[in-house]
């Protein structure tokens, strides 16, 4: 450094960490001194106060000349030095490991005339990304030009084509200009071409993939404007991707195109004239249609290995473009081609816009068409097909095999997981913040093969819920806005259509999936997607070898698309089990599984348990499966199967996910064990751990729906359905609340407008009948049961039949009813039901007195099949009739489910009651029904009717009296139920015996009314009839003028 | 890709995550500086290249007064609260301290490899005329070898020359007198002048 003057004395005071601060505390205290002298008079002063300290004078005297020296040494602040660093941009490229804003460089991918591509590492999405570095004109790109090429490449990309390289940003760094956009690993058409044709099906394919991308794009008004061979990128797998959409236009304003010098300093640039359409070149407005001419170039480059139109210049090469005719084909090639191809090229090729082909989309059908017509032929092998993109002619590309990039990928991935975490956590921010929905839409099939369809939208769902930060969107959340939307509810959810259901509901986001085969493989995108802004969040793309390896795909990469969602790492830890391990790993096995799960969400059980059942055939550790099975046969009435379901579940659930084992514990204890403080418990802390998740408070409803609590059955049937409107189960839960509150209205619309959903289960239309018949509407009644007519579920219909019959006292009839509905019911295949039926009218026989039969029918229920709830009925039948048998069958069925809330609670105190009241203990009978009170709304009126018979036998009147008007008052928990008319005649002989004549003929009127048609030789009726003429009698001869009876 | 992101790319960071990331340095984090120092690259470039579309015929005349204006604002997060504005600025300015020797070191790099600088302009001379270029790197050593010895010199130094900053504002910053603050800026600034004579 030549600035200044070294002193040999400065060397004296080396500064040193163990140089004596106390000695540079004295310099400093001299040279402080020394300044305030006058300039002449320091050296002077500092030798006279050093007092002979050489070194210290020496020492002071130097700074002070350095100070001299130094002038205005450090005055100019520091960035000056620079200013010219700061203001060039980087000087040459950038290396691996630098930052450029918030990516990461991985490596250099290739350069070129349009600038330098990297390959980055997007650290705060955690997405390898490539960085397209723009020569340095463009950073002088004004506004406007960025804003239109942001929309335009925003446009492009939204259309979330497979063969559109997803442009994410355009960004400035260091005074560079960047577009960042997906990373595809591959080759660019030039580089597979390498001045020799491609195969003629190798060549049709990839072009029918750039036409098939421009037909989206042009579909939404944008133009490539610079299709080339180097703007098209081949995957391995053989998907091609263009690259660059709106980078024509952007660069187009930023240089004058028209100046040639410009455009050949700029080396290769874009719009490159070869590839130009005539009036691009004349520098003309251009549309779609030029974009129809630059792949006819592509094609004629890949189909004879040169271009039709060449130039040592650029000027050269517009001027064939303007005026030369190509050569065919087939002699640049060296070989035929089909002659329709050389056709379709040439027309492409047409100097006149107007006599090309119109439409990107009339290009790719008719090549698609040549396709199809080429011969099979060794050639057209998938394996050969992939065999083209097989990096091995890579020259510009760093010579690495596949796997390389496979590995990187996932290095990166992992690199990227883990920083998103240290992002996230650091910062406190996520892309969603807790108990988010996300939508799902339709999954791209491109694959031909059905198998795919649904499935994985159906495994995306199942993988995604066991984020305890998201939720999936429910499908009949989805169809429910598109009928707000006035459009079909079935239609295909695209991302467009996407976006508008997330921004109805205020999702925040969706994922959008496709699925495309190559060859033997199979490419799965999942793409998650900001739904207001449609920016693309985190993209995650994976490849399966082979179909069976689909799910495992789609596993990884729905963890992947989590991670890219804002999950924590730890979280994902915890939750993240592969789907082919959570479910199932046999794909048809989940193919059953989703079908059944669409049909049980609609209500349709006959169709969705033969297919739940395929799926377990097909996978018998399918745990989740058998779990849904068993809540299949709970709806339908099979209970046993249910329990057998649940508890196969239940053994397995090991294999399930944290979510899964809470609902396969749930279901278990409430369908095997019978314990419903468990199973609310379990759904407790299901709801707990997933407050989003509809089946939380579906099966809490349910459980609560089973204990008679029809206020909370209630509240979280509503937070159900809300979730998710589409379950008819919890649809009919929360109906059946509301009927049992006797809120018979509410009830009523609840049931039709699940109805009007498409929902179709047949127990809406039996709540419908029954409410129809609380409502004494024989119409709605009638056309409830003409709906199942001709259906499996016809038995219930008939079941209605016989229980409104008996309810009327229509005895034989009701006897009809019951026969046709257990034939129907074994019929269909659901013998729990058939039994089940066979009880109830065992336990109406003997209500009515018909003991002989209540043996007959008993003895046939118990022929046909056994469940819990037949063997409670069939013992409290037999209780009421005397019956010793009742013993037995309880202690089989306390055997069987010891730990059963209501057995316990409610069942075994009321059969107790009843065979004391037979036995004539009425004190006992009541004593027994005690311990029953917390479970009494869900003992369809028997706790009641037993207390209030008991206190009829023990002279309590106005007891009695009590416990019949709670049936009457409560008739929407049994609608059906035999017992509330016979409260009707218990609260008539209870107001008799109070001795309160005249409300006692009203009662006795009553129930005499209900029973105008009743069978006039059952004994109950015969009495009452007795009983009613006795009082009416005795009333005439006290007050005469009553009127008579309404008895015919 | 919405405007809104987009926006958020360009503008490099807002003032509350360059704070944010020169807290966390502060209290220990290295690895933050890694986050921070491309933060701190972008602004003063963006600040250079707008200037640079909107006045191109004449963009070598104040380059330095407008990037020094650049870091100034990226420096002056004045309105946010810290313990301690001393803290906040030692941090700023050894932060800045970084940044620009690192562009000293990238343009070594670059001459090495006998690549041209693009735009040549020598702003140092252009500007200040009779001043002769600084040696940053020399600079840097040498300035942390003054701060084993006094800590507070290699502050005033830091914080008038990386930072810019006045007299006034680096004594009031240090909680010291201006005539302090001008002692100690003499003194730093005549052994600094010698060790990078030598």
């Amino acid at each position: 450094m030549e600035h200044g003057q070294g002193l040999a004395a400065s060397r004296i005071v080396q500064v040193t960490p163990q140089m004596d601060r106390d000695r540079w505390q004295e310099i400093k205290r001299v040279f402080e001194e020394a300044l305030e002298r006058a300039p002449d008079e320091r050296l002077d002063y500092v030798t006279k106060v050093c007092q002979g300290d050489e070194t210290l004078v020496q020492e002071v005297s130097s700074l002070l000349r350095s100070l001299d020296d130094a002038q205005d040494f450090l005055e100019q602040p520091a960035v000056g030095e620079v200013a010219d660093q700061i203001t060039a941009g980087p000087a040459r490229g950038y290396a691996k490991g630098q930052r450029v804003a918030h990516y990461r460089i991985i490596s250099e991918l290739g350069a070129g005339g349009q600038g330098t591509v990297y390959q980055a590492l997007d650290t705060k999405l955690g997405r390898t990304v490539a960085l397209k570095l723009l020569p340095p004109e463009m950073a002088s790109i004004d506004d406007t030009s960025r804003k239109r090429f942001r929309r335009e490449a925003q446009l492009a990309s939204s259309l979330d084509h497979p063969n559109i390289c997803t442009v994410h940003d355009l960004i400035d760094v260091d005074g560079a200009s960047f577009i960042v956009m997906q990373f595809v690993a591959g080759q660019t058409v030039r580089q597979l071409v390498e001045g020799r044709p491609l195969e003629v099906r190798t060549a049709l394919r990839i072009a029918i993939q750039v036409c098939d991308a421009l037909v989206a794009a042009h579909s939404k008004g944008i133009i490539h404007r610079d299709i080339k061979a180097q703007n098209i990128i081949v995957s391995e797998n053989g998907q091609a991707r263009i690259l660059d959409f709106g980078l024509a236009k952007l660069i187009g304003d930023g240089i004058d195109v028209k100046d040639q010098t410009e455009l050949t300093a700029l080396g290769s640039p874009y719009g490159t004239p070869t590839y130009a359409a005539p009036e691009q070149s004349r520098g003309e407005k251009v549309d779609h249609r030029a974009d129809v001419f630059s792949t006819g170039v592509l094609l004629y480059e890949m189909l004879s290995g040169t271009w039709p139109f060449q130039g040592k210049t650029a000027f050269e090469a517009r001027h064939a473009v303007l005026y030369d005719e190509p050569g065919p084909i087939s002699a640049k090639r060296g070989g035929p081609i089909p002659a329709k191809l050389e056709a379709i090229v040439s027309r492409a090729l047409e100097k006149e816009p107007a006599r090309r082909y119109q439409r990107m989309s009339d290009l790719r059908d008719a090549l698609i068409e040549v396709l199809r017509e080429l011969p099979e032929s060794k050639e057209g092998s998938a394996a050969s097909f992939l065999e083209a993109f097989r990096p091995t002619r890579l020259r510009r590309l760093p010579r690495l095999d596949w796997r390389f990039w496979v590995t990187a990928a996932a290095l990166f991935l992992v690199a990227a997981a883990i920083l998103t975490y240290s992002l996230y956590s650091r910062r406190r921010v996520s892309v969603m913040t807790g108990k988010d929905s996300i939508l799902i839409t339709d999954f791209t099939n491109t694959t031909g093969d059905a198998v795919f369809d649904d499935t994985l939208k159906q495994g995306l769902a199942m993988q995604l819920q066991q984020s305890p930060l998201l939720d999936v969107f429910p499908g009949a959340r989805v169809r429910q806005t598109l009928r707000q939307m006035e459009r079909s509810p079935d239609e295909r959810v695209t991302v467009e259509t996407g976006r508008e259901i997330c921004q109805r509901n205020g999702l925040k986001a969706l994922i959008a999936g496709s699925i495309a085969a190559l060859g033997h493989h199979y490419v799965i995108t999942l793409e998650a997607i900001n739904a207001g802004s449609g920016e693309t969040i985190g993209r995650q793309q994976t490849e399966a070898d082979s179909k069976e390896e689909v799910l495992k795909s789609l596993s990884s990469a729905a963890s992947g698309i989590r991670a890219k969602l804002g999950e924590s790492l730890s979280s994902i830890r915890q939750s993240d089990i592969p789907l082919y391990q959570l479910t199932t790993p046999s794909l048809d096995a989940l193919k059953s599984f989703a079908l059944g799960y669409d049909r049980s969400n609609k209500g349709e059980y006959f169709q969705s348990i033969p297919m739940f059942k395929r799926a377990v055939e097909l996978d018998p550790n399918f745990a989740y499966g058998y779990s849904l099975l068993a809540g299949n046969y709970t709806i339908v009435n099979e209970p046993r199967r249910a329990a057998e379901n649940a508890a196969k579940a239940f053994a397995l659930k090991d294999k399930g996910s944290d979510r899964e084992k809470l609902y396969i514990t749930g279901v278990y204890d409430n369908y095997t064990l019978g314990d419903l403080s468990r199973a609310i418990e379990a759904f407790r802390v299901y709801d707990q751990s997933y407050p989003n998740d509809f089946r939380a408070s579906g099966n809490l409803s349910l459980a609560y729906l089973l204990l008679g609590q029809y206020e909370r059955t209630l509240r979280h049937a509503r937070e159900s359905v809300r979730l998710n409107p589409g379950i008819s189960a919890w649809q009919v839960t929360l109906g059946t609340a509301l009927t049992c509150l006797n809120r018979f209205r509410e009830a009523k619309e609840t049931f039709e407008r699940a109805l009007g959903m498409g929902l179709n289960d047949v127990r809406m239309h039996s709540a419908l009948y029954q409410l129809a018949f609380i409502a004494h509407d024989e119409n709605a009644m009638q056309q409830q049961l003409d709906w199942a007519r001709g259906l499996p579920e016809e038995y219930a219909a008939a079941d209605l039949q016989s229980g409104t019959a008996a309810y009327r006292g229509q005895w034989q009839e009701s006897q009809t009813f019951a026969r046709r509905a257990i034939e129907l019911a074994v019929r269909a295949d659901v013998k729990e039901v058939a039994a089940r039926y066979a009880a109830e009218e065992a336990l109406r026989a003997a209500v009515m007195g018909k003991c002989d039969q209540t043996h007959i029918y008993a003895e046939q229920s118990l022929a046909i099949d056994q469940n819990q709830v037949t063997r409670e009925r069939i013992a409290l039948s037999q209780a009421l009739c005397g019956d010793r048998g009742a013993q037995s069958l309880l202690a089989e069925a306390a055997q069987q489910r010891p730990g059963d809330t209501l057995l316990n609670g409610l069942w075994v105190p009321t059969i107790r009651a009843s065979a004391e009241l037979t036995d004539g203990n009425a004190g006992k009978a009541i004593g027994s029904l005690d311990a029953t009170r917390t479970y009494e709304p869900a003992a369809e009126f028997w706790t009641h009717y037993l207390r209030g018979q008991a206190d009829l036998k023990l002279n309590r009147a106005s007891e009695a009296g009590v416990e019949f008007r709670q049936i009457l008052s409560h008739a929407g928990e049994a609608p059906l139920s035999i017992l509330y008319p016979l409260a009707q005649l218990g609260l008539a002989r209870a107001t008799a015996q109070a001795g309160d004549r005249s409300h006692a003929l009203k009662a006795y009127q009553d129930f005499l009314d209900t029973w105008k048609a009743a069978d006039a030789d059952l004994p109950i009726f015969q009495s009452a009839r007795a009983e009613y003429a006795k009082l009416s009698q005795e009333t005439k001869a006290t007050r005469p003028g009553l009127p008579a009876s309404p008895v015919r | 890709m919405g405007e809104t992101r987009a926006r958020e790319m360009t503008k490099p960071a807002g003032p509350t995550e360059i704070t944010e990331l020169l807290r966390e340095w502060s209290e220990g984090k290295e690895e933050v500086l890694e986050e921070l120092m491309p933060l701190v690259y972008a602004e003063l470039r963006r600040q250079a290249a707008r200037h640079l579309r909107r006045e191109r015929r004449d963009h070598t005349l104040q380059t330095t007064g407008l990037i020094h204006e650049a870091y100034l604002k990226l420096i002056g997060q004045r309105h946010v609260q810290w313990e301690s504005r001393t803290h906040f600025f030692a941090i700023a300015s050894q932060a800045m301290r970084r940044v620009l020797v690192d562009y000293a070191r990238a343009r070594n790099r670059a001459k090495r490899g006998g690549d041209d600088v693009r735009l040549s302009i020598s702003a140092a001379g252009e500007i200040a005329g009779e001043t002769r270029p600084v040696d940053l790197i020399a600079l840097d050593e040498a300035l942390t070898r003054l701060a084993a010895i006094d800590e507070q010199q290699s502050r005033v130094v830091e914080l008038r020359y990386f930072s810019g900053l006045s007299l006034e504002e680096t004594a009031a910053i240090l909680n010291v007198s201006r005539a302090t603050a001008a002692r100690e800026w003499s003194m730093a600034r005549a052994w600094l002048h010698r060790e990078l004579s030598r």
